[in-house]
């Protein structure tokens, strides 16, 4: 009984030792209520949990409290897979970080949370000084000027984040293992040189009696490999079905041509597509769509798998993890030039997209240091800090004028090219990519056929478009009611305090951004009401 | 809570006070400030703790507000929109085209259009076009314009496109404000194109939304571009190019540009289809 007590005493001392220590941490943590450190602490918190931009952060604070002693930053990595459900608690709770990664400018979080920077990014950045973006307004110091709708937000009519990176779609390639296959180092540049190592690479698994895949394969790789072949089939359907003349169909544009059928997967253009994805599934090891990306990862780091198809995020973990040097290079796609059967529906060159830059960081409202914090934005994205940033994490800079290392410079943005302006796949909407995901498997599995997909597929894709086109006019329902208090509110504001003139111009744009949005919501209505009769009289 | 309220806003607010025997319009302001960054629930907060309206005056803008930041709360239901018409028409019956009246109109237009789970765009129209043939203060004419444009553009049940498309056009011929002229031409503009009627009709609307000007990024990128892309096909190169031009020095990254460099140096590249040519 006495040894029990003296246990019990024991245990109760070490768990209010532990309570004092960690109390003592949290109170005398520089910028806590006793702490002697009393410099300005800023936090700011991303998901990218790749090998690199962690790291890269670490020296980018380092130099920026170099520059600035009477500041401390602190980072927070927070895992992918609970970074949102996060960001939303930390928000809510009002604990959130001063600045914040986030993805996906479309919802009620931007406007409710984070605070508008207009009036920074039209400023210079001090940082710059002394070099050739000198005097030049920060958000013209990006590659895409900041033109990009995760920082510029149309619909609210002002930039709300800062951009880090720039970020592309690549072949990475085992260099070793394509000479001992193929006798040569040099990747492939057209989609027939790479069908015709496909056919090396299968001769050699059978010759050296292991497995070998041309691409590591999973999920992920595959849906791109589809995806890709796909829309970029599509650029040429969407300009002959470019109605509202801008270079190109946007996907729910699209949509509305197929129900008013104007195009369908027996389309030239999109049935070779159709048939390159069949050809392409023994790209991949079988069953490959039922593994997931860490699998692909592993199996290409392994050596069996020749190339892996994915984006400029993977580059340095794929580099920092692979026992062989990691070729990059472009990923070669059917393209019209080639005078193949394959490639006769596609134009080329197709452009990497719009430039856009990523990895915006958004200001949070409730931050008790916004000058602080948007301070040490200024910084990373100024010429020394986002070379500082490309040195370290891998990826390339958003910032124009940062000198590219050598080895970064085949990720850069292609952007002389065709646009691709809409996804034939996975862009419609959750049911239409629910049977793709469901049915895919009738065309690339062992078994499966071009004809055996299109007499599932297009049974059940017609009704599974009509339900997204629907879901996509609730939506617009929704967006419009939230944001008709605040467009009154902004008017009954100039009336009763009266706004400044750039205020009010604010105010218009949104108004007619709205109108805009309303046309389309209608558009879709009539095209759900009538299919190929809109156009005519009603009867 | 003052406290918080730029000085400049409170000097505006008790000048607009004095001007308009508007006795206490500032205590509304924290609340509408709320309500224009979709601090809905905020609002409701402030506006609770707001001390008691002692003026005629003072009542109408306090319930034009409690209506406005109870239309915003959740849940939507079909009870809340009937007590939100309520209290909006309360205000119009008390005075009727008042700014306050307007914009209750127009939000009672609103709620029949957008916010009722069965749209009533006849009841919506119906508002609109009263604010429209009816002059009045405000801004309420000009929007409920735009929302009757597209409504008849799309939704109002009219025989034939092109019955649509006049009746708008002469919209456009008495709206004021030179940016509602310049969306009605773009909505006009777009509505020619879906139903594929001649696209040379849309290019004149476009030009003359062109010369209004006022627009900025994607919005803006997409007007020349459009503009580039009916002139080109009207045969009217120098036009196009003179666009494209425009495009390659504001929105000097959009891909797009290519397509004309490539045609200009008379290489093929894709085109459009005869089923969206208007012919």
């Amino acid at each position: 009984m006495g040894a029990k007590s003296k246990g019990g005493v024991n245990t109760i001392w070490i768990v209010g030792g532990c309570y004092l220590i960690a109390a003592l941490v949290v109170l005398f943590r520089p910028g806590a209520m006793l702490s002697s450190d009393d410099r300005t602490v800023i936090r700011f918190s991303h998901w990218q949990a790749e090998a690199g931009p962690r790291e890269a952060m670490d020296a980018l604070i380092e130099r920026y409290e170099e520059l600035n002693p009477d500041v401390r930053v602190v980072q927070l990595d927070v895992p992918g897979r609970v970074y949102t459900r996060w960001v939303r608690t930390q928000l809510i709770g009002e604990t959130a970080p001063d600045l914040i990664e986030f993805g996906g400018g479309s919802n009620d979080i931007v406007p409710r949370f984070f605070e508008p920077i207009s009036k920074y990014v039209d400023e210079p950045n001090p940082y710059n000084e002394g070099t050739p973006l000198e005097g030049m307004r920060w958000r013209d110091t990006f590659v895409d000027g900041l033109n990009t709708p995760s920082s510029y937000i149309d619909r609210l009519s002002n930039y709300y984040a800062v951009t880090m990176c720039s970020v592309t779609l690549r072949l990475f390639y085992n260099p070793d293992l394509l000479e001992e296959i193929t006798g040569r180092r040099e990747p492939p540049h057209t989609y027939e040189d790479l069908r015709r190592i496909q056919e090396e690479v299968a001769a050699y698994s059978a010759r050296a009696g292991k497995r070998v895949s041309l691409y590591a394969g999973c999920d992920y790789t595959g849906e791109i490999m589809i995806e890709q072949l796909l829309a970029r089939a599509g650029v040429g359907v969407g300009f002959e079905l470019d109605r509202f003349r801008e270079q190109g169909s946007p996907v729910a544009q699209m949509a509305q041509e197929y129900m008013r059928g104007h195009w369908d997967y027996r389309t030239p253009a999109l049935f070779d597509a159709i048939q390159n994805s069949h050809e392409a599934a023994p790209f991949f090891r079988p069953g490959f769509q039922q593994l997931d990306r860490d699998a692909a990862t592993q199996e290409f780091l392994r050596s069996q798998a020749l190339m892996f198809i994915t984006g400029t995020w993977d580059a340095t973990t794929l580099k920092t993890m692979a026992p062989f040097e990691v070729g990059v290079d472009h990923i070669p796609w059917p393209a019209k030039s080639d005078h193949s059967i394959a490639g006769r529906h596609y134009w080329s060159p197709v452009s990497d997209g719009e430039a856009n830059t990523s990895m915006p960081f958004y200001l949070n409202k409730q931050s008790k240091n916004k000058d602080v914090a948007m301070d040490f934005m200024r910084f990373v994205t100024s010429l020394e800090g986002n070379t500082i940033w490309m040195n370290k994490s891998g990826w390339n800079p958003s910032v124009r004028g940062v000198e590219l290392l050598e080895d970064l410079k085949i990720f850069k943005h292609r952007f002389k090219g065709y646009q691709i302006r809409s996804s034939f796949m996975r862009g419609f909407g959750v049911e239409t990519r629910e049977v793709w995901q469901r049915l895919t498997y009738h065309l690339t599995g062992p078994d499966g056929g071009v004809e055996k997909f299109m007499e599932v597929f297009e049974d059940e894709f017609p009704p599974a478009l009509r339900k997204d086109v629907e879901s996509n006019v609730r939506v617009l329902y929704l967006s419009l009611r939230r944001d008709v208090p605040s467009l009154v509110a902004l008017a009954t504001l100039d009336r009763l305090v009266g706004h400044s003139d750039k205020e009010v111009q604010a105010r218009k744009i949104r108004e007619s951004s709205q109108n805009l949005t309303e046309a389309k919501m209608y558009e879709a209505e009539v095209v759900l009401a009538r299919g190929p009769a809109v156009a005519d009289p009603l009867p | 809570m003052l406290g918080l309220i730029p000085l400049r806003r409170l000097l505006c607010a008790g000048l607009c006070g004095i001007l308009s025997v508007a006795a206490e319009p500032a205590l509304e302001i924290s609340v509408w400030e709320k309500m224009s960054v979709y601090q809905s629930a905020e609002a409701e907060r402030e506006l609770e703790r707001l001390p008691e309206a002692s003026t005629q005056h003072a009542v109408r803008e306090r319930d034009f507000c409690a209506a406005v930041v109870h239309l915003d709360q959740q849940p939507l239901s079909e009870s809340r929109l009937d007590d939100v018409e309520k209290r909006l028409q309360a205000l119009i019956e008390v005075e009727g085209n008042d700014e306050i009246a307007r914009a209750s109109r127009y939000l009672l237009g609103r709620i029949a259009q957008i916010f009722r789970a069965e749209p009533d765009i006849l009841q919506a129209a119906e508002y609109f076009r009263g604010l429209v043939e009816q002059p009045g203060p405000g801004i309420w004419g000009e929007q409920a314009r735009l929302k009757l444009t597209v409504l008849t553009l799309y939704a109002l049940p009219i025989k034939t496109p092109a019955e649509r498309l006049a009746l708008v056009e002469s919209y456009a011929v008495a709206a004021r404000d030179p940016i509602a002229v310049r969306d009605i031409h773009r909505l006009v503009a777009r509505a020619i194109l879906f139903y594929n009627l001649l696209p040379e009709r849309a290019l004149k609307h476009l030009l003359q939304a062109d010369e209004i000007g006022g627009l900025s990024g994607t919005q803006a990128a997409d007007q020349l571009v459009q503009i580039g892309e009916l002139a080109w096909d009207e045969g009217k190169e120098e036009m196009a190019a003179h666009y494209y031009d425009r495009l390659s020095k504001e929105y000097p990254r959009d891909p797009r540009i290519f397509t004309m460099q490539q045609r200009l140096a008379g290489k093929p590249t894709p085109a459009r289809g005869e089923v969206v040519n208007g012919r």
